[in-house]
């Protein structure tokens, strides 16, 4: 038993710290093509800060030596390199605010949005699935698979129009944007009741256009393990066809959507920057499409690398997760 | 006569694909006491596992069953959801194949073993049931520490082992084993089929054994049955089946194993030409014409029912 126990723990020991490594490897390339592509997309950072204003040569010269410009590339990289690591990210050319302080204030209200979006979208997706396959070919599956189906592939951006219009424009019934009423100056429960008046549209949109991926991932992959012979035999011992279900089938075909709900979290912070903009939600989302319409390249800059940053932190999760539920991953 | 545990009479059973019904049992009758075996053999696709998955009424929903299955004295196709529960693994329990993926990849062999116990309340509590595991697997030959293995840190072996060890949980009446050498190597072939003679030996278990080997059979099983087509061909004793059978498939299928002690039959293997036929599409007349090397024409009008051919043996065949 300890010389299983101890080669299985060491196998994922090893798995984990290679996953890690491969993280931090992804994560050194983000960083370089980072720096990289705003090399090729800006070609003129002193020319776009004054947008076409005339502006005298010296002073560009002045400010192309204060901002480092005028030093080799290299020199550039590793100062790139430094800042990043002290977490600065430059000055952003709309508000001439750090653009640290920016995404930071940003934050709050995009993992609230997206957060609770991810989540409602995978449980009540999971479980839809999960109905739908056990109760196969039946009116309740087609009905659970069709209906997914449609939100699916519907581009979120466009069903928030149409939540929006529906109920805030013609109905009446939620605010048409924004966290909080202009002015308001409600605190406790009524802060509460006003920012969930406001979250519920942008969350509906969100939560209804991931739960299909949910949903027919969930499908497919307990249709796979349905088909499974240990099923047979847990039925044979004589198990309810719901503890079956519970105990022999759900657990082994969840684990594909453990690692699709963690990469999807990877998604949350950027994922929304449509929905976001739709609904006038003060998050990176939609602080995203803003610096896009600058373009205000400093603040995308730092915004792309917190993205990617954010999907390699949540792939790392999902494979640490998925050696933790499958005794099967070791060193694989 | 002893008491009957199993009764089987004119149990048919037809899957339905989308090509249409297929037969897969077409009309098996047998009976079996309490500590005697049987062994039922034929190539794959004869309609056996069908058969054996039947015993507990775990055939796909939609599969049509007709006929009747007496297990323990109760109707097996009137009972219950909770009675049905209640006779699956202690009434009956089967020794699944183990190299399928008869267990859970992603629980413990001891969980696995332990669970029909909690299941049915044969054991007080957890800890009666870890002790009860573990009498178990000493009891098939496994070492204590691997009922905290995975499934796949065990060899086919081990996992046979295991399998056994968990229809044995609730110390059931009948045991069906389908297939349980099946893709295992000989040495641990011999070794499982050792287990389970001894297991019978030591106790009033009944035994059903599956298995298109018919060699195998001789070994575990008192009574024989050789199914074609979904149909029994031949039964009777097992040593009088197997060395003088009289359905020419029996005879095929028992030349086409060497015979030990015989050189010569392992260098001149006598096979069988041509496939078993499909359920779906059955030739006519006796099913087995086309490739009888004995067949005539009225073979392919007819199929023969069961008729004696020597003591307690019976052949479904017109030449016995």
């Amino acid at each position: 038993m300890l010389a299983t126990e101890q080669s299985e723990s060491r196998g994922r020991t090893r798995f984990i710290l290679k996953k890690v490594l491969g993280s931090l490897l992804t994560l050194v390339f983000v960083l370089v093509f980072n720096f990289v592509l705003f090399r090729i997309v800006q070609s003129d950072p002193i020319g776009s800060l004054f947008r076409g204003r005339n502006v005298p040569a010296a002073k560009i010269a002045d400010l192309r030596t204060a901002f480092g410009l005028d030093e080799s590339l290299w020199v550039q990289f590793w100062a790139y390199v430094r800042q990043t690591f002290q977490l600065n990210f430059g000055i952003s050319y709309q508000s001439r605010q750090p653009v640290w302080n920016e995404i930071v204030s940003a934050i709050p209200a995009t993992v609230a949005l997206v957060g609770i979006s991810a989540v409602f979208s995978a449980v009540i997706g999971t479980i839809g699935g999960v109905i739908a396959a056990w109760r196969r070919n039946t009116w309740k599956d087609h009905a659970i698979t069709s209906g997914t189906m449609v939100f699916y592939s519907m581009p979120d951006f466009w069903l928030g129009m149409i939540l929006l219009v529906g109920f805030a424009v013609v109905l009446g019934w939620f605010p048409v944007g924004g966290m909080s009423d202009a002015g308001s100056t409600a605190t406790g429960l009524a802060l509460l009741l006003d920012r969930l008046h406001h979250i519920f549209l942008p969350a509906l949109t969100l939560t209804l256009a991931y739960l299909g991926e949910y949903a027919l991932v969930t499908r497919s992959s307990l249709l796979d393990v349905m088909g499974e012979d240990y099923l047979t035999v847990a039925r044979a011992k004589g198990l309810r066809d719901v503890v079956v279900r519970n105990r022999h089938a759900v657990p082994n075909a969840l684990l594909p959507v453990v690692t699709l709900t963690a990469i999807n979290f990877g998604f949350v912070l950027s994922g929304a920057i449509a929905v976001e903009a739709v609904f006038s939600w003060p998050g990176l989302g939609k602080a995203t499409a803003d610096a896009i319409r600058g373009p205000d390249l400093p603040m995308l800059q730092g915004l792309f690398l917190l993205f990617s940053a954010a999907v390699i932190f949540f792939n790392l999760l999902a494979d640490v997760a998925y050696a933790w539920l499958d005794p099967r991953v070791e060193g694989a | 006569m002893n008491q009957l545990v199993l009764s089987v009479k004119d149990l048919a059973i037809t899957y339905h694909s989308a090509s249409g019904p297929v037969p897969a049992v077409r009309g098996v009758s047998f009976d079996l006491a309490v500590g005697d075996s049987l062994g039922l053999a034929g190539e794959s696709g004869c309609g056996k596992s069908t058969l054996a998955n039947a015993l507990l009424r775990l055939l796909p929903d939609g599969t049509t069953t007709s006929g009747e299955v007496m297990i323990d004295g109760q109707d097996l196709f009137a009972l219950s959801p909770g009675g049905l529960r209640a006779v699956r693994w202690t009434t009956g329990a089967i020794v699944f194949q183990g190299a399928l993926h008869a267990l859970n990849p992603v629980q413990t062999a001891g969980r696995q073993v332990r669970e029909p116990m909690l299941i049915h309340h044969t054991v007080g509590s957890e800890d009666e049931a870890r002790v009860r595991s573990r009498q178990l697997f000493e009891r098939v030959g496994l070492p204590a520490n691997q009922l905290d293995a995975y499934p796949h840190q065990l060899s086919g072996g081990q996992r046979q082992r295991v399998l056994i060890a968990m229809a044995l949980a609730c110390d059931p009446q009948l045991l069906i084993a389908d297939e349980p050498t099946t893709a295992l190597d000989l040495m641990v072939q011999a070794q499982v089929l050792a287990l389970i003679a001894e297991l019978r030996r030591e106790s009033s278990l009944s035994l059903i054994f599956i298995t298109h080997d018919l060699s195998v059979l001789t070994y575990v099983a008192d009574h024989l049955a050789i199914m074609y087509a979904g149909k029994i061909v031949e039964e009777g004793p097992s040593l009088s089946v197997f060395q003088n059978a009289t359905h020419p498939y029996t005879r095929a299928l028992a030349a086409a194993f060497p015979t030990i002690g015989d050189p010569s039959s392992r260098l001149a293997p006598s096979g069988l030409a041509g496939d078993p036929p499909t359920p779906g599409a059955l030739p006519s007349g006796c099913p087995f014409h086309p490739r009888c090397p004995l067949a005539e024409d009225r073979c392919q009008t007819a199929e023969p029912d069961l008729r004696p051919a020597g003591p307690g043996q019976r052949a479904a065949c017109v030449l016995v």
